[in-house]
């Protein structure tokens, strides 16, 4: 691990007028997060209006991202690679104004199926100047699954692939194109509605990229775009500079494929830093699993992109200068490189955050600035059926919020989502007034934080009642196989999904009481009306030694009911007076004989 | 006689305007009493010397409330929900402000967990009561606030927004079992589905309620035993509203103390017909800024206590930063110089003013710099002591190892790259650019910083308007009275009840009529009308003005043609074929303020300066020697070149070398950049 001799010397690029740079800059920034506004305010789906799980991006003429809103880390590296694929698979020479383009195809460049791609080529005097793309999370896509997500076998089991297709030409809708989706979808009119929310989104884009270059000229916007992406190159060569250089591997796994009953799968990382390089190998990691945790080229880009963006302290502008000192090695047929025509839905839910967490703890041996792996898991349930109101079909995906790692300098978050997604949750009352259902219970789950120096945040547990029979669909991880926790720290408390029959008093697991392989990945069990679903999310890991724990946070824990009593002595060595305060004189003696009974 | 009086309290001076029928306008300062703030308002209107029998309107604007909340002196606070549903404020929305950050620290809202309490009831998403309320759940809670030391208690049910009988109950519980305590109901608070933010929202509002409940009670008893009363409080939106609104809800008046200043500054921006605008109101405290663009500020209905902590309320969309002529200099560990957000506020204040402070503000750096004139008494009586400025910014300079103008100028600098900072959210931030703006420099220290702060920003035009100090006092005169009135009730095009709408419409008219006659208002107020639509199957509505009279089903078909102009240009396309929903029905009420006519400036040629005097400019190589300017002998259409100083009674114009002072007739004085 020695520093190298001499790092380079990272020039910053000649910057003539730097605040229009930054005005400019973040113009299109902000036009990226209007383009998202439009998308939440006129969709039809609570995975857009509610959760806003989509990106929106900006693209120059030579197809290098130059601006994104801040949304979704999922896309925001397979983007780069969705767009980049459709420009060369298309040719910009076959493009015409007044055409939108369609993609969604995990094979060629995309990040799994459900992530749906438009993308508008903006005119300027007869010249393409810039495109204005999104991604956006459609609920339904057809497949055996509502909402895709479960214990799926191949792509064709997935939904409905497009590769890149016109779904606008001329200013108007391809209508052969709508009617082939919305005849494969179970929600023709969300769909239609939401299709139209991200096109719409790409129309405003170009109108506001265009009064740009109306206003500085396409010499001068052009070497704006440049500029951007090469201080944002010099800004993270510079940053990558700050790692020591080395090579740090760490290997973690999933619990299960869907498939395969109980068959952990292994990845494994290599984190080579070299002065203002990194580059990330995968060589080592699993063969493609036979179930639908297989990560794409473009799931595992984007996840490398996440892991190495968390390692920088610094809020670079993400552009495509961003991504330039990043090289990623996956091996293609293996689980984060999925191959045709391998399952690969839930890569892009919970195999990317247990990758970041791998890549973290890869990077925690270089560093101090490093955190405890989080809860891992998205909490995926789809829920199926129809509406009492309007007799329409329903689809809905519901995330849940869990714990994150404890950190050198802080505990973990509470209720949080997995670090590839920054979707909000569904707000209960909006989840009741659309969807047969009554939530019983919305809380924190108590005992979930992994014990550490700085223990992990705590999941979120919550009831549902089924008002109406659902069809319910689920894909989640960590319900047997524990997370890790760093330093001496430990896991979190495991995931649950439990079902309660009407007129029953147990709480079963999907094995149980449906006979699934899985107790977090299955697809179609039928719930009927009155039936309870418990889904309590993970905390996040520990960091450092509980028996380092400040024994004032641990009594604060108890207080607030997030750790039982017994975990003080019995975890922590902290010993409770019968004021409810820490008894320090107690403390010191049972810490001491517990660390003299570990070592 | 009749005169109308208007006060801004500040966190350090408490200013008063106003204006007799006659058309005369005066106005008094005096120092905010931070402990009960009404005192001050009594010294000022004391020091004004008002005929309290003569007042026929008065309005009051206050930060009392953002101070509590940025402070977080407010009482301990407890929660009742609908069980299972406890930890609602700890969950939140499970998003974080930025994807890529391994180091960020969820913040945790105002309730401890240990003060969640549930309660067996239920609601259910048509406004149905699925299960009744326990009352002995409510009891028990009770007994457990009082066991706590919980003084303000928040209710918020599910779906109480349909169906609010359980809140209303549960209210009535706690206020027979509990008097004392203060209790704000969702339902009341902010009457819409989202059970975080409602809660939130109602958990802030009575947090605020004790301390707002007592200072504006003490303010109405107290002009009641002289002879005054209808008091008017300056609301967040930029209207007023009455005390007992303003106690009802103190969420709706956490922008009431800068309000004002936004008011005036629209006023003056189109007197002088230049748009766009940025606003810097520089008082003791803080610092506070925003935009007006097309005639209009910018305005939200929701802002964030922090990050994930909204505050659903109409409001201006100001931006605060702690930087004001008080804020405190000091030195890091690491050896850096900063300043603020600790302020020296009215006790002791700035060191110069000779109440006992002696660290240095900036106050006392522009004092060091030679840029207030220790012959002139700030307010008419605040004195300013040159030996005590010195004394404090020495003991800075001697941690820097700078002599006095290095570490006086450094102090100004940096309080004005933090300012600069919050101007560029507002604008940079969001692809403005601010060099398209003209700043309004306000507030007793605005005008000392204006052009530097335009400096920061590359703008080249600033207004510093008349009354600069008592300018937020100014535009609380200028404010419209605005009542919102809203009825969620969704209709669907297929089969629109016509006869219904018109009845809602009615309803919320009479409603606003009884309210305007309720609080003597002897105008009746114009009435806007405007409903909210969506395509089918949306969740996020527009809204679209509709005219008065019997709404028809012409009028509906317009106003859907609106919508989808609206729609098309706000987000890129429209549905002329989808059927609609309509799903809130508002009105407006409003009753017009007569617009001020302040006096205009004399015209002829320009008297001397008063006197002459060493200024010390950084940047132009040390001290200068510099006209001192009495504002009120400035003559309109005069152009005093920098370096200048203009003085008044309750603030100090700084024109810098490279600037120009320019005279409007009405009374403003425009900064040029040479």
């Amino acid at each position: 691990m020695a520093l190298p001799d001499s790092p380079r010397n990272i020039a910053m690029p000649e910057i003539p007028d730097p605040i229009l740079l930054e005005v400019v800059g973040n113009y299109l920034v902000s036009t990226c997060e209007e383009m998202g506004v439009a998308m939440m305010r006129t969709s039809y789906s609570t995975m857009f209006n509610e959760a806003r799980d989509f990106s929106c991006v900006i693209f120059d003429a030579c197809g290098e991202m130059i601006a994104q809103g801040d949304f979704c880390p999922a896309h925001i590296g397979a983007i780069v690679h969705t767009v980049e694929w459709t420009i060369k698979e298309v040719g910009s020479e076959n493009m015409n104004p007044g055409d939108v383009i369609l993609h969604n195809d995990p094979y060629r460049g995309g990040c799994h199926l459900p992530e749906f791609m438009t993308m508008k080529p903006c005119y300027w005097q007869g010249e393409i100047v810039a495109y204005a793309a999104n991604i956006a999370h459609m609920t339904d896509i057809g497949g055996m699954v509502p909402a895709a997500f479960g214990d799926t076998r191949n792509i064709f089991q997935e939904g409905l692939r497009l590769p890149p297709i016109k779904i606008y030409t001329n200013d108007q809708p391809v209508e052969d194109i709508f009617s082939i989706i919305t005849s494969n979808v179970r929600t023709p009119v969300v769909s239609r509605g939401d299709l139209m929310a991200m096109i719409g989104s790409t129309y405003l884009a170009e109108r506001r990229i265009l009064d740009l270059v109306e206003k500085h000229g396409i010499a001068r916007f052009n070497d704006l775009a440049a500029q951007l992406k090469d201080v944002s190159e010099a800004r993270m060569r510079r940053a990558i500079q700050k790692i020591p250089d080395g090579e740090y591997t760490a290997e973690g796994y999933l619990e299960d494929d869907g498939v395969i009953p109980d068959r952990p799968w292994k990845i494994r990382a290599t984190l080579v830093v070299r002065d203002d390089e990194i580059i990330v190998d995968y060589y080592g990691s699993d063969p493609q699993a036979a179930g639908a945790i297989n990560q794409s080229f473009g799931t595992t880009a984007s996840a490398t992109y996440a892991g190495v963006f968390h390692m920088v302290d610094e809020d670079i502008p993400w552009n495509h200068g961003a991504y330039r000192p990043i090289s990623i090695v996956a091996p293609p047929g293996s689980i984060v490189n999925v191959e045709y025509p391998g399952s690969c839905v839930g890569g892009n839910s919970d195999t990317y955050p247990t990758t970041v967490d791998i890549l973290l703890s890869a990077f925690a041996q270089a560093s101090d600035r490093s955190s405890a792996p989080d809860g891992g898991t998205c909490g995926l349930l789809g829920f199926y059926g129809h509406s009492v109101d309007t007799g329409h079909p329903f689809v809905i995906l519901h995330h849940e919020g869990m714990g994150w790692g404890g950190r050198a300098d802080a505990d973990g978050n509470d209720a949080q989502i997995v670090k590839n997604g920054n979707c909000l949750n569904a707000p209960c009352e909006i989840w009741e007034s659309r969807y047969p259902v009554r939530i019983e219970e919305y809380s924190i789950a108590n005992g979930s934080p992994g014990p550490g120096e700085h223990r992990g945040g705590a999941g979120v547990q919550r009831i549902w009642r089924c008002l109406d029979p659902i069809t319910v669909s689920a894909h989640l991880n960590h319900t047997r196989l524990p997370i890790w926790g760093l330093h001496g720290g430990q896991a979190g408390a495991n995931a649950a999904l439990l079902f309660k029959r009407a007129d029953s008093d147990d709480w079963q697991t999907a094995t149980e009481l449906f006979g699934t392989i899985s107790d977090g990945k299955f697809s179609n069990v039928m719930l009927e009306a009155g039936d309870q679903i418990l889904l309590r999310m993970p905390g996040g890991g520990g960091y450092g030694d509980p028996l380092d724990r400040n024994p004032e946070l641990v009594s604060a824990d108890i207080r607030d009911e997030l750790i039982p009593f017994a975990d003080a002595a019995g975890v922590y060595g902290v010993v409770i007076a019968p004021d409810r305060t820490p008894d320090e004189a107690a403390t010191v003696q049972l810490r001491e004989q517990m660390r003299h009974a570990a070592s | 006689m009749s005169i109308s009086i208007a006060v801004d309290v500040g966190g350090t001076f408490t200013d008063l305007i106003s204006l007799d029928s006659t058309g005369a306008v005066s106005e008094a300062k005096s120092l905010t009493t931070p402990d009960d703030p009404s005192c001050g308002i009594f010294d000022v209107l004391a020091k004004a010397g008002v005929d309290f029998n003569a007042i026929s309107y008065f309005v009051h604007g206050s930060t009392v409330g953002t101070n509590l909340l940025i402070e977080r002196r407010g009482p301990n606070v407890g929660l009742i929900t609908t069980r299972g549903f406890r930890d609602i404020l700890r969950i939140q929305r499970v998003v974080r402000p930025r994807s890529f950050d391994l180091h960020w620290v969820k913040p945790r809202h105002l309730v401890e967990r240990t003060m969640s309490l549930e309660v067996h009831e239920r609601i259910g998403a048509h406004g149905e009561i699925v299960e009744p309320i326990h009352e002995d759940d409510v009891r028990a809670a009770v007994e457990q606030f009082k066991a706590e030391g919980v003084t303000a208690i928040a209710v918020s049910y599910m779906f109480s927004f349909l169906n609010s009988s359980h809140e209303i109950q549960t209210r009535d519980l706690i206020r027979s079992l509990y008097p004392e305590a203060y209790v704000s109901i969702s339902s009341e608070v902010y009457p819409q589905w989202r059970e975080y933010e409602r809660t939130s929202t109602t958990v802030i509002d009575v947090y605020l309620k004790p301390r707002i409940d007592e200072y504006l009670t003490n303010l109405e008893s107290g002009l009641q035993e002289r002879g005054a009363s209808h008091l008017l409080i300056m609301r967040s939106n930029g209207g007023v509203m009455t005390t007992a609104n303003a106690k009802e809800q103190p969420v709706t008046m956490i922008q009431s103390g800068p309000a004002g200043g936004v008011i005036a500054s629209l006023y003056t921006g189109r007197l002088l017909d230049i748009d766009p605008l940025m606003t810097a109101d520089i008082g003791g405290t803080s610092f506070d800024t925003c935009l007006i663009s097309d005639g209009d500020p910018s305005t939200t209905n929701t802002t964030e206590l922090e990050f994930g902590m909204p505050i659903a309320t109409p409001m201006l969309d100001i931006r605060s930063v702690g930087a004001g002529g008080g804020s405190l200099a000091w030195v890091d560990p690491a050896g850096l110089l900063k300043v603020g957000p600790q302020s020296a506020g009215a006790f002791p204040g700035p060191a110069c003013y000779g109440r006992g402070g002696d660290t240095a503000t900036s106050t006392d750096a522009n004092a060091v710099l030679g840029r207030l004139d220790p012959q002139f008494k700030l307010g008419g009586d605040v004195e300013i002591q040159l030996d005590a400025a010195h004394d404090a910014v020495a003991k800075i300079s001697a941690d820097l190892g700078f002599n006095a103008e290095r570490t006086a100028s450094g102090i100004l600098d940096i309080m004005n790259s933090n300012m600069a900072e919050t101007m560029r959210l507002l604008t940079i931030d969001r692809g403005l650019d601010p060099r398209e703006f003209t700043l309004v420099a306000f507030g007793g220290a605005g005008p000392l910083h204006g052009a530097y702060l335009a400096e920061e920003l590359g703008m080249r035009r600033v207004i510093v308007p008349p009354s600069p100090g008592a300018f937020s006092a100014l535009g609380a005169l200028m404010a419209d009275t605005r009542f919102d009135y809203v009825k969620t009730r969704i209709a669907y095009s297929e089969n629109l009840d016509l006869d219904t709408i018109n009845t809602d419409f009615a309803e919320l008219e009479a409603r606003a009529l009884g309210d305007f006659k309720r609080e003597r208002f002897d105008d009746p107020p114009d009435l806007l009308r405007s409903i909210d639509f969506r395509y089918s199957g949306q969740n996020w509505e527009l809204e679209v003005s509709v005219p008065n009279g019997e709404i028809t089903a012409e009028a509906i078909a317009e106003a859907r043609t609106r919508y989808d102009a609206e729609h098309d240009r706000q987000f890129g396309w429209s549905f002329a074929e989808s059927s609609f929903e309509l799903v809130n029905f508002r009105v407006v009420a409003l009753a017009c303020h007569a617009e001020l006519h302040l006096p205009d400036v004399s015209t002829g040629p320009l008297a001397g300066p008063m006197k002459s005097g060493k200024v010390h400019f950084a940047k132009s190589g040390g001290n200068l020697d510099t006209p001192f300017y009495l504002r009120s002998s400035l003559t309109a259409g005069s152009e005093i070149p920098g370096p200048a100083i203009i003085i008044e009674d309750d603030a100090t114009t700084l024109v810098p070398p490279q600037w120009t002072a320019h005279v409007e007739p009405h009374g403003s004085i425009i900064l040029g950049r040479n």
